[in-house]
């Protein structure tokens, strides 16, 4: 029996996780078994308490209600029925409409938690979260594996790789991200770039002793790294550019590139030649952003590019100093820089925007973690807060490009000679309480719909979605005085908003009374505004749906046509879906009033407008579910000649999703089960609500 | 020797307890203050009839003060109230016996720290010193004048108890450590279980017991410095910490903070978060001040016109304040060696306002928040000057300085004890000398008001003008508005427009704060139980704007629910308050109890049912077991005779 322990008596588990290349470096060759041991219990312990602690700061949002784009996306799990069978599922799958791909990785993860509509939140912000917590391991296993690839001494290395992982795994700013269902699309990409560079990381490692097991590893890391995440939200398209910083930056000077002429080839095609064609296709786009009016959005092209560097330096602001809460998820009144120096800090935004990456590209081989994390983040800001004219601010923008953001930190804390033991495990400890008590706060305050409303229309004053959304949870508790003097003075604000206007109206009535003043302010809204149709569609249909002579005074049918007339001298109402939306209403409007023909007529020329088949389909059914069903079975057989899938649909998920309706022949199906019920109904009963369509049709 | 370390001791502290006596005296024949009324006068729970176990448990837990809701403190009034009745005096008396009690206790502890100064680091000290020493620090303390509220102000027996705790466990503490190092076997897990089990003790008394072990280790670091008897340092007594503080000291963490940056968490307060931190360093370095140098004119029971600081520079004491509190334990934790009293005394005091000085949801300033961190300027200030050996000459000035100090605290006690002595006195010299405490000039109001309604009709006058003079006070609450509205509303005069209009312009100028509530819910109490008559538009102006400026005040949506069913009678109304004050307070029993019996009243067997199941899940220690049982004999009787109550006799919630 030796004195001191050899390796043969390591626990396995070390050895095991030695295999993936951390952990043991530096150590002595052989360290004795009960340094080993201290270690993997305090490697153990710290992974445990950091996932508990994780789990207990994101606890109280769980509870929280879906919000804003949720509601734009999620419905599309019972769109067409619900999901369980594969033909169900394809057509789900598909239906995506955001990015060209249509994101269906993410939409493939909704199915976890729900396989129709309406669902429960809890579910989603369940899985979100372990979506977070994987992250947050699949982080941990990089950063081990990243600081022994840079040589760090192993219990430096472990210090500060868990200490980075829990800040970004504790850190407040995300929990707009982790508790914001349709966002798991931001944190599926950081799954797909961490795994692609893991995947990258161990074919480099071993492009040494095997050239082309290391090729491989690499080669199918980027690519099914990138493809996956593109298919989950566009800024997976990032990854090569992502791995040529680490490998540029942190592996190269350790691990020297190979003379053989395949391997250099080999990063030209995967690695650098994507780079740089991304970054030349957001060139180009930044020429049509520069050039080109943006008409949904309330800034030039330029303007947005004066307000980024100020909103990264912002988010930088939020990520190193982090507050218990913040602007959320509404973030419309971000203010605009119009001029260089108007406000004073887009010059030394832009000023220091433009220096840091320079800096660090220069001192990258001083200081390669620092460089590293740096142009990691501002890497990862290209495509979302540059020149595509997107909304200006989201915090779950920095999911992925704050992933090694507190390394550096992390790095520094423990590396540090200056600091002694005490003080360190004070900061550390410090920095993990605040961290974790700021996201437990925050995620309190999104566990609790109204309290977050009232909270965020508190801190966003200015902005027209928040004032909305806490006046509707105040009229949802029949607080309608609160709600319409919120609104008001929010209207003063956003003369042009439709939301707000619109919702005023809706107070008004909760009091009782709909003045002619604010009428004529919701019409200017609506003749005014650039963007709103949904809203107006949502509202107008809300209030057609509960109209009676009773519903409410002062808005009356007159009143509700004259919103119509306001919004369709709106110059932003020429656009094809709005002129359909307006006739539509205009249509139910008229049944309400009990004028079928008229809303047969309204129907029709919504679908001249732009025949396709969702849009006869519904008229039609509609016609029937207010006991006309000869004018269902008019509308339907008259517009059959249209039967044509969808309005001219671009490349890309939805061309796919078209493609597979017409194979499933969904779109005749639904046609011929129409036919028939209005067919079966007109046998069934005549009703006396439509007597002058017998009339009509003689006279025809 | 032996005379010196027994009989010596024992003359003179019975001749510190007599002056003690003497001094507080006059203060026992006072009456009841401020939050003596809601945690005793009028707490139903502490009046029991016998000392069964059921009904102390409902006495222990009656109020809500704190986590705990301090049952050991509450269980000491009800046996106060059980064999003495409602009465102050004998209340006070328990009090200053406490106060007795915890003093012999500090000669104790400061004795044994003197002692074990004497064996580890000064070995040639005379033990007649020690005794002086500790003599002098117990009679300054016992005699201290900021020490005063906690004494006389009946519900601050919490404090006196905790403090009586804490200063048992450090006792036990010190006495394991000086086992230790004589290696005496056992002794480490004596001074652990000392730790814990007073901790907790202190605790059920008020939060501030959980100070120990904190306390614990500031003796240690200064006194003992974690030293073993064969070894450096004892890696035993860093365990003992770690568990007993740290881990402590981070799931406190873990558990208030959250609730603490909530953006409402501040909102039953005048101040924010940022204020109340800002603001502290004033606060505690005022508290020093008046310690040392006590100031009749400043010292009061009410402080709730110490100005806020708003910045930095607002008002710009505020950061001078900051960097001396920084700057002084920067100096403490330099200088350990070199000056440990001073060390212990600076860490002693801020360790003891650690939790009522720093972030936590409390009111900025009370003189009882001393009672304990004020032994630690003691400990500063005595030790120093006393032990150290010098010339005749000189130690007869010390001497003579001393007893000076006491003497000169002992008047100023005296005085202030006097002023305590009746209710009317002191009523009009609180609010003389705090003419801008709205608490102050309301309570002067309100002794009128009383003495008005014993007969005497010439105070109504007085009353309505100094309740005027506090309605109109920076930061005053309802309470004003009220009172003149009920002194009115029963001597039939008429009542001011500006009144009403004064609290709903308070009400929207800021969130409610609990004197607010209690104003409204006073109001209300008043008309149900047809004493006053007040305009029903305005009442039910006064509950819009309360609740609408405070949305997410459930006791609000329960008072207003209260008055829309009594005198409103509009049953729809009631409903959605009494849900929505459940909804946003769930775990209330009272507002289920309220639900519960509006549900009965209106028939909804089946509702009842289900409701009264919900309640028994809040049965903590069977505090609710005669709320259930009175509501399950309610719902049977209703059930079986089919007998819906009356609206009359629903005023009795």
């Amino acid at each position: 029996m030796p004195l001191i322990p050899t390796c043969n008596f390591l626990p396995s588990y070390l050895k095991q996780t030695n295999q993936f290349g951390f952990f043991l470096e530096k150590l002595p060759a052989c360290p004795p078994t009960s340094t080993l041991i201290k270690l993997f219990l305090l490697f153990t312990g710290a992974l445990i308490l950091s996932i508990c602690l994780t789990i207990w700061a994101y606890y109280p949002g769980l509870a929280g209600p879906f919000l804003f784009d949720d509601w734009a996306n999620l419905p599309a799990l019972g769109e067409y029925g619900k999901i369980n069978h594969w033909q169900a599922f394809w057509r789900y799958l598909t239906s995506g409409t955001a990015d060209p791909t249509g994101r269906p990785i993410a939409l493939l993860t909704f199915l976890i938690d729900a396989n129709d509509w309406p669902a429960d939140p809890q579910h989603f912000k369940y899985t979100n979260l372990m979506i977070h917590l994987l992250n947050g391991l699949l982080l941990l296993w990089l950063l081990l594996r990243l600081g022994t690839a840079i040589s760090l001494p192993s219990h430096q290395n472990i210090g500060a790789a868990i200490l980075a992982t829990n800040l970004w795994m504790l850190h407040p700013l995300f929990v707009s991200t982790t508790l914001y269902v349709i966002q798991r699309e931001a944190m599926l990409v950081a799954t797909w770039v961490l795994i692609g560079l893991h995947s990258y990381l161990y074919g480099r490692c071993h492009l040494s002793q095997s050239s082309w097991r290391g090729i491989i590893w690499m080669t199918f890391g980027i690519t099914i790294g990138t493809l996956l995440g593109v298919l989950s939200k566009a800024n997976g398209i990032l990854l090569p550019l992502f791995a040529w910083l680490m490998d540029s930056i942190l592996i190269k000077p350790k691990f020297p590139l190979p003379q053989s002429s395949i391997w250099r080839w080999w990063l030209r095609i995967f690695v650098i030649l994507p780079s740089i064609l991304l970054l030349g296709w957001l060139f180009q786009q930044g020429i049509n952003t520069f050039t080109s009016d943006l008409p949904n959005r309330p800034f030039t092209g330029i303007e947005r590019l004066l307000t980024e560097p100020r909103v990264l330096v912002n988010y930088l602001l939020l990520l190193f100093f982090p507050r218990p809460y913040t602007s959320g998820l509404f973030n419309d009144a971000y203010p605009i820089s119009s001029h260089l120096w108007q406000p004073w800090t887009t010059l030394l935004a832009i000023v220091l925007l433009s220096t840091l990456p320079v800096i660090c590209w220069v001192k990258r081989k001083k200081w390669p973690v620092f460089s590293f994390s740096l142009l990691f983040f501002l890497a990862g800001h290209l495509l979302e807060s540059t020149v595509i004219p997107l909304e200006l601010y989201f915090e779950h923008r920095n999911y992925v490009p704050a992933l090694f953001l507190f390394w550096p930190i992390a790095l520094g804390l423990f590396t540090s000679k200056t600091l002694s033991s005490p003080v360190r495990t004070c900061l550390i400890i410090g920095c993990i309480i605040i961290l974790a008590t700021f996201t437990r706060t925050r995620s309190t305050i999104w566990g609790d719909g109204a309290y977050q409303a009232l909270t965020w229309a508190r801190i966003n004053p200015l902005s027209s979605r928040a004032q909305t959304q806490a006046a509707l949870h105040e009229m949802k508790s029949g607080m309608y005085e609160a709600a319409a003097d919120r609104l008001t003075k929010a209207l003063r604000q956003h003369p042009n908003s439709v939301q707000i206007a619109l919702n005023l109206l809706s107070a008004r009535c909760g009091i009782g009374k709909v003045t002619r003043k604010d009428l004529d302010q919701a019409a200017y809204a609506l003749s005014h505004a650039q963007v709103g149709k949904e809203i107006l569609f949502n509202w107008m249909l809300d209030v057609v749906q509960h109209y009676s002579a009773t519903y409410c005074q002062g808005l009356d049918h007159l009143a509700l046509e004259r919103l119509l007339q306001a919004t369709e001298i709106n110059p932003a109402a020429t656009e094809k879906g709005w002129q359909q939306n307006i006739f539509h209403l205009r249509g139910i409007l008229a049944l309400q009033q009990s004028h079928p023909q008229r809303a047969a007529e309204y129907f029709k020329q919504a679908i001249k407008i732009d025949p396709y088949a969702g849009i006869i389909l519904r008229e039609a059914a509609i016609m029937g579910s207010h006991s006309c069903p000869e004018l269902g079975l008019e509308i339907l057989t008259m517009s059959r000649r249209y039967l044509k899938p969808s309005p001219e649909t671009s490349l890309g998920m939805a061309r796919i999703h078209e493609w597979l309706l017409k194979k499933g022949s969904y779109w005749e199906r639904e046609y011929r089960h129409l036919y028939h019920t209005l067919t079966n109904d007109i046998k069934a009963y005549h009703d006396p609500m439509c007597p002058q369509i017998n009339t009509i049709s003689n006279d025809n | 020797m032996a005379k010196y370390s027994v009989l010596l001791p024992i003359i003179l502290f019975s001749i510190v307890i007599f002056i003690t006596l003497m001094v507080y005296w006059p203060g026992i024949r006072g009456g009841f203050v401020f939050d003596d009324f809601p945690n005793i006068v009028t707490n139903e729970a502490l009046k029991i009839n016998g000392l069964s176990q059921e009904s102390l448990t409902a006495a222990a837990f009656s109020t809500h003060s704190g986590p705990t809701g301090r049952p050991l403190s509450m269980v000491s009034f009800a046996l106060n109230e059980y064999f003495t009745g409602t009465d102050p005096k004998p209340m006070k008396l328990t009090n200053l016996f406490i106060h007795l009690v915890n003093g012999f206790l500090v000669y104790w502890l400061t004795w044994l720290v003197l002692e074990a100064w004497r064996k580890y680091h000064q070995p040639n000290l005379h033990k007649s010193k020690l005794i002086y020493t500790a003599i002098g620090i117990t009679s300054t303390w016992l005699l201290l004048p900021i020490n005063l509220t906690s004494v006389l102000y009946i519900v601050q027996r919490m404090t006196t108890l905790a403090a009586g705790c804490t200063l048992l466990g450090l006792i036990l503490y010190v006495k394991a450590r000086d086992k230790m190092l004589g290696k005496q076997g056992g002794a480490f897990w004596w001074a652990g279980a000392a730790l814990v089990c007073f901790s907790a003790l202190g605790a059920l008394c008020k939060e501030s017991g959980v100070l120990l072990p904190a306390y614990a280790f500031v003796i240690e670091w200064c006194i003992f410095r974690f030293q073993a008897s064969n070894v450096l340092s004892d890696r035993r007594l860093y365990w003992l910490f770690g568990i007993t503080l740290i881990l402590p000291g981070i799931l406190g963490l873990l558990w208030l903070l959250p609730s603490h940056l909530m953006p409402n968490a501040f909102d039953n307060r005048p101040f924010t978060l940022v204020e109340r931190l800002l603001t502290e360093p004033r606060v505690l370095l005022d508290y020093f001040r008046w310690t040392l140098v006590p100031s009749l004119r400043e010292l009061s029971l009410y402080h709730d016109d110490y100005p806020i600081s708003k910045g930095l520079l607002n008002p710009p004491t505020t950061l001078i304040y900051i960097l001396t509190i920084f700057g002084l334990i920067w100096f403490a934790l330099k200088q350990r060696f070199q000056y440990p009293w001073f060390t212990l005394a600076i860490l002693w005091f801020f360790t003891g306002h650690s939790l009522e000085g720093s972030f936590v949801n409390l009111e900025l300033m009370h003189e009882h928040r001393n009672y304990l961190p004020s032994l630690g300027i003691l400990l500063g200030v005595f030790p120093p000057l006393l032990l150290i050996q010098h010339s005749h000459k000189i130690t007869v000035a010390k001497a003579t300085f001393t007893l000076g100090l006491v003497i000169s605290y002992a008047s100023i006690t005296a005085i202030r004890a006097q002023q305590w002595s009746d209710p009317i006195k002191f009523a009009t010299i609180s609010a003389h000398l705090h003419p801008t405490s709205p608490r102050a000039t309301y309570e002067v109001g309100q002794m009128y008001a009383i003495l008005a309604q014993n007969g005497n009709h010439a105070f109504i006058q007085y009353a309505i003008q100094s309740l005027e003079h506090s309605s109109h006070t920076p930061r005053s609450s309802l309470l004003p508005e009220q009172g003149l509205l009920i002194i009115s509303s029963k001597a039939n005069l008429p009542s001011k427009r500006e009144w009403w209009d004064g609290m709903e312009i308070k009400l929207k100028k800021r969130p409610a704060t609990v004197q607010d509530i209690h104003a409204v819910s006073a109001l209300v109490h008043c008309e149900i139980s047809g004493i006053c008559k007040f305009p029903l538009e305005r009442m039910v102006s006064l509950m819009n704007t309360a609740i609408r400026n405070n949305p997410r005040n459930a006791e609000l949506f329960a008072i207003y629910s209260n008055y829309a069913l009594n005198v409103l009678h509009n049953h729809t109304l009631t409903d959605q308050l009494m849900h929505t004050a459940l909804k946003l307070s769930p775990h209330e029993p009272r507002y289920l109890e309220n639900l519960i019996k509006f549900e009965i009243y209106q028939g909804h067997f089946d509702k009842t049912q289900n409701l009264i199941e919900k309640l028994k899940k809040l049965n903590r220690f069977g505090r609710l077991d005669t709320m259930i049982s009175r509501l399950q004999e309610r719902l049977n009787k209703a059930k079986y005779a089919n007998l819906t109550l009356t609206t009359t006799a629903s005023n009795k919630f």
